[in-house]
């Protein structure tokens, strides 16, 4: 997995859609310094929200890598916009983190 | 080992806890998985041993089963109590506080290029502070 060590701090980073090798949702500016975390079985990687990371192509995936995950949620922080609107889960997400981190009003956005 | 994970985390905003799940622990989740596979590939799962073996002849012959059975791994009761272990829930409330609560634990088995993604922070999930592990 590659991660962006301190990007969680930078706040809320723009996403775009891409399109290959499958629709999925990323970062805009992708040229960012990244380190590769490595885990070995029965370890536990945990991780903040804003922080940058992916997974590259370059794996040799000859075997199925099994994973379990799990998030664990803020109650105080729950955002309803999510559960009923997620045909626009990013862009809803986009404004309700800037709402929640950076202190800007939805009527201000 | 939990004042170093919390300062990782600050600094960095990740932290890797080492071997936190023993062997047996892994063994009895990946027995659970191997089982209701097993299930779901019925008589041709006679000929094939191997977990990953099995997921493919899923993969092959019965997607749609495959993706039912994919969604349901996360409700192992196995995989919600490894989660809940107070060994876990012990960092994860130093780093974010005792109001959190367990959500959408899910199994992830990927091979080749699905497992790819682009650099992205975690969007969209239930809450604005959601912390993955």
């Amino acid at each position: 997995m590659l991660v962006a060590p301190g990007s969680h701090r930078a706040g809320l980073a723009p996403h775009v859609e891409y399109a290959k090798p499958f629709p999925h949702w990323g970062v805009k500016k992708l040229d960012i310094e990244t380190s590769v975390i490595e885990v070995e079985a029965g370890d536990f990687l945990i991780f903040h929200p804003l922080l940058i990371h992916g997974s590259p192509l370059e794996i040799p995936a000859k075997n199925i890598r099994w994973i379990g995950i799990a998030r664990y949620s803020d109650f105080d922080s729950a955002a309803p916009l999510l559960l009923n609107e997620s045909k626009f889960p990013i862009k809803r997400t986009d404004l309700a983190y800037r709402e929640h981190f950076d202190k800007v009003r939805f009527s201000d956005v | 080992m939990m004042k170093s994970s919390v300062a990782d985390f600050s600094a960095n905003g990740f932290c890797v806890v080492k071997n936190l799940l023993c062997s047996d622990s892994r063994r009895v989740i990946t027995n659970d998985i191997h089982r209701l596979v097993r299930l779901a590939v019925g008589p041709k799962a006679s000929t094939v041993d191997h977990l990953d073996d099995l997921w493919g002849v899923l993969e092959d012959n019965d997607p749609k089963r495959k993706s039912l059975l994919y969604d349901s791994l996360g409700s192992l009761a196995s995989l919600l109590k490894l989660f809940l272990k107070e060994e876990i829930t012990s960092i994860i409330n130093e780093i974010g506080g005792e109001n959190l609560f367990l959500t959408n634990p899910q199994i992830r088995a990927d091979r080749g290029c699905s497992r790819f993604l682009n650099l992205h922070q975690e969007l969209g999930q239930l809450s604005y502070l959601t912390f993955t592990v």
